[in-house]
């Protein structure tokens, strides 16, 4: 299948290993992914704050972009995701009204015209709808039989609108992906509670507190690693699993890993190639989830 | 107990009026107090205003403490009240339109300055195209949060050490046609004219 690739911003800084290993598992899943030209900030939920014309019109840009390329537009990110697909739902929208055109004449004053032709989606359920669990399953050489994986989804991408249809009070397409690659579920209930990664910055006791419960009942479920389809959950989790000795009482080192990065591990790609050395995780805890694995397989051998 | 008096002449009955006009604002009357809001809410504890009491605050025109309020910007996007609204208000849209009605009119809580986030975040995108994490965290932080950013300078280092932390921006190469774009989408100005700032940055 080919799509066009929108990376966002930070899949280019603070999210590296998540790009790294998208394009690492590309040509085992049959992906061609062509990164979207001179692509810029979809605005996510900061620009918005300031002016929301603009915040939408940086969005358009990118389907502007998208659509003189080709149709299917992919990102990882969820809040770029969502951002490009509320400038696509507002453009496509009979009763746009003001804001609409607003957004409209904005892109003309630079030269753009939005059809709305773009097929915005994520990549989480691109690889689930699109590429499918079965073709992951084949592809997965060294399968992750032995680890429990604690699927994480963030907001974004369940809320307001669930990427591809999934239920998002009871989403599945992360359990479906991790199942996929051998590895166990770990069961937990805050899956799709927020992290509180906005507010890192400007409040972080508050992002403290909402990850630390989140990474509390993580330890519960007894998890070896985490799962998440977002850049930003990502890095957040991993910024307060540094706080757990004085958030929890007890210190938390669990390899906090992207979809596509599980994914490769899975079909035994290197560490290094798939962006997991980036991990703020001392390499000694990737090595014991590595064994894990390794000592789960052993016996079936 | 001190009784909190509140007086008609300091409410501003137009302010129902005002958010109601907005896209995003439609539903608002649909509002009917049920308060599922503030019980899906992660930061509502946290809160001195739960989303529920902003909107009864909103219908009564306490349009200045609305404002000053922090609740927008604790905020966390989670979408979680918006996708359990009875009423279908598009409860974190309306958090997103107080924070530039906020901005706009200056009148913004004392005890936070999320709102100089949004507003370097909003220039760097603007001047770039894109955001550039480093230089906006050291722009929010260095002045303002010494001791925050001295805490987290550990956190910084071991990011950059990891290749995370790029130490440059980058630019996107069409800035002619992009700026244009964005000088045209900050010529709007939602707020009623003669507001303080307008559409500026």
């Amino acid at each position: 299948m080919k799509a066009l690739y929108y990376p966002g911003c930070s899949q280019k800084a603070t999210a590296r290993g998540y790009e790294e290993s998208l394009l690492a598992i590309c040509p085992e899943i049959g992906l061609e992914l062509e990164e979207l030209d001179d692509w810029n900030c979809c605005g996510t939920t900061t620009v918005v704050a300031v002016n929301k014309v603009l915040a939408l019109s940086l969005s358009a840009r990118n389907l502007v972009l998208a659509e003189r390329r080709g149709r299917v537009l992919v990102t990882p990110c969820p809040s770029c995701w969502l951002s490009l697909t509320k400038a696509h739902n507002l453009l496509t929208d009979p009763d746009g009204g003001e804001l609409a055109r607003q957004v409209r004449e904005s892109l003309a004053a630079g030269g753009y015209e939005y059809k709305g032709t773009v097929e915005i989606r994520h990549l989480l359920e691109l690889l689930v709808d699109e590429v499918g669990p079965e073709r992951i399953q084949q592809r997965a050489g060294r399968p992750l039989a032995g680890l429990k994986v604690a699927p994480y989804y963030g907001c974004q991408v369940v809320r307001p609108y669930a990427a591809g249809g999934d239920d998002p009070d009871d989403p599945q397409h992360l359990e479906t992906l991790i199942r996929a690659t051998g590895a166990d579920v770990a069961d937990f209930a805050l899956r799709s509670s927020c992290c509180g990664g906005i507010l890192v910055a400007t409040r972080p006791e508050v992002c403290y507190r909402m990850s630390g419960e989140i990474l509390d009942a993580i330890r519960r479920a007894e998890a070896n690693l985490i799962v998440t389809p977002c850049n930003l959950c990502q890095v957040t989790l991993e910024t307060v699993q540094r706080k757990t000795r004085k958030l929890l009482g007890e210190k938390m080192r669990l390899p906090i890993l992207n979809i596509t990065q599980l994914v490769g591990m899975a079909m035994g790609i290197d560490f290094d190639t798939l962006g997991i050395d980036r991990c703020l995780v001392p390499k000694r805890c990737l090595r014991e989830m590595d064994k894990k694995r390794a000592g789960a397989q052993a016996p079936a051998a | 107990m001190e009784a909190d008096v509140r007086y008609e002449a300091d409410l501003d009955p137009g302010f129902l009026d005002e958010i109601a006009s907005l896209p995003e604002g439609e539903r608002i009357r649909h509002c009917i107090q049920c308060g599922n809001c503030s019980g899906m809410c992660p930061v509502a504890p946290m809160l001195e205003h739960s989303p529920r009491r902003i909107f009864a605050m909103i219908r009564a025109g306490l349009k200045d403490e609305v404002l000053r309020s922090l609740t927008p910007w604790v905020c966390s996007s989670c979408y979680r009240c918006t996708v359990k609204c009875p009423a279908d208000i598009k409860i974190t849209d309306i958090m997103y339109a107080l924070k530039r009605r906020a901005i706009a009119s200056g009148t913004l809580p004392e005890d936070s300055d999320a709102h100089r986030f949004a507003r370097l975040f909003t220039e760097g995108v603007c001047k770039n195209g894109r955001t550039h994490e480093m230089g906006l965290l050291m722009r929010y932080m260095a002045f303002h949060h010494p001791i925050a950013m001295m805490k987290q300078s550990g956190l910084g280092m071991r990011m950059m050490a990891k290749g995370r932390m790029p130490l440059f921006a980058h630019k996107i190469s069409d800035r002619d046609h992009f700026r244009k774009m964005v000088e045209k989408a900050l010529s709007f100005d939602e707020m009623e004219p003669g507001s303080s700032e307008g559409g500026a940055l």
